[in-house]
């Protein structure tokens, strides 16, 4: 294999490791309540109004657990798309997809800081 | 003799395009889990994107928040959700079981003295850990 490896691998790898730990532990139980209990009636649709949530929003330790929550799996899942895509046939993008893919994460980074800090 | 890297190739298997599906001739499941479990990041992707956007809405006032929940409140959406938390536990399932099987192979990640702690209690340490955020996460969601 003629694949030099970038210095910047161990981060990738490390981020890759700490996402798909927090995307284990807590992302099943949002699925389930905000896309699937609501929607069943299972609990209150208020719980997931406007007023509900904004008013969660103010509290600084809700912002804190959503940037962890919502940055970190998207590092997770870069980093594996990335190594599914070469494995599955794009071997000849092998050199482009850690700037897609890392890349798209950066900018989804951006996205959450932006949203939860500066408009909320 | 040093051997000349011009003239020596490792050998390589030429593998199918579709290896997931059809490895010489045969179906592997193991190789299709393999890339499902892989394929779970591509959901907690999408989930996210979407949290994302649900969070980017709440900015722009309540009706266009009631908008989006509406409109999540149907079929497609709901599925999506449902397969969406299908791969997502798959995932927390592969990925919890990977210490229990490190600590099963070789001699293990976490010793007691010279004795190697038995991989269950690594099991049962790691998706304790699982079913305790669910519930707290569940429970401050509910009441907060």
């Amino acid at each position: 294999m003629n694949y030099k490896e970038h210095k910047s691998e161990p981060f990738w790898w490390g981020m890759f490791s700490q996402g798909g730990v927090i995307a284990a532990l807590l992302i099943p139980i949002h699925i389930f309540l905000g896309g699937i209990a609501v929607h069943l009636g299972l609990i209150d649709a208020e719980l997931m109004s406007h007023e509900r949530l904004t008013g969660l929003l103010q509290n600084p330790i809700v912002k804190v657990y959503l940037c962890v929550l919502l940055i970190f799996p998207l590092y997770h899942a870069a980093h594996r798309i990335r190594f599914t895509l070469a494995e599955i046939g794009l071997h000849s993008l092998a050199k482009v997809l850690p700037f897609l893919c890392y890349g798209g994460a950066l900018v989804g980074t951006a996205v959450v800081l932006y949203i939860l800090w500066i408009l909320l | 003799m040093m051997l000349d890297s011009e003239t020596t190739k490792t050998y390589t298997r030429p593998i199918s395009k579709a290896w997931w599906l059809r490895d010489r001739g045969h179906f592997n499941r193991r190789y299709f889990m393999f890339l499902l479990r892989e394929l779970t990041s591509v959901f907690v992707a999408l989930y996210v994107v979407l949290f994302i956007y649900e969070i980017f809405l709440l900015t722009k006032g309540p009706d266009a928040h009631a908008t989006f929940r509406e409109s999540m409140n149907s079929g497609p959406w709901i599925a999506f959700h449902v397969i969406a938390l299908l791969f997502a536990l798959y995932h927390s399932w592969t990925w919890l079981g990977l210490t229990t099987k490190m600590q099963a192979a070789g001699r293990g990640l976490v010793k007691i003295g010279t004795k190697t702690l038995p991989p269950i209690f690594i099991a049962l340490g790691s998706y304790g850990a699982w079913i305790v955020a669910t519930c707290v996460i569940a429970y401050l969601f509910l009441t907060l």
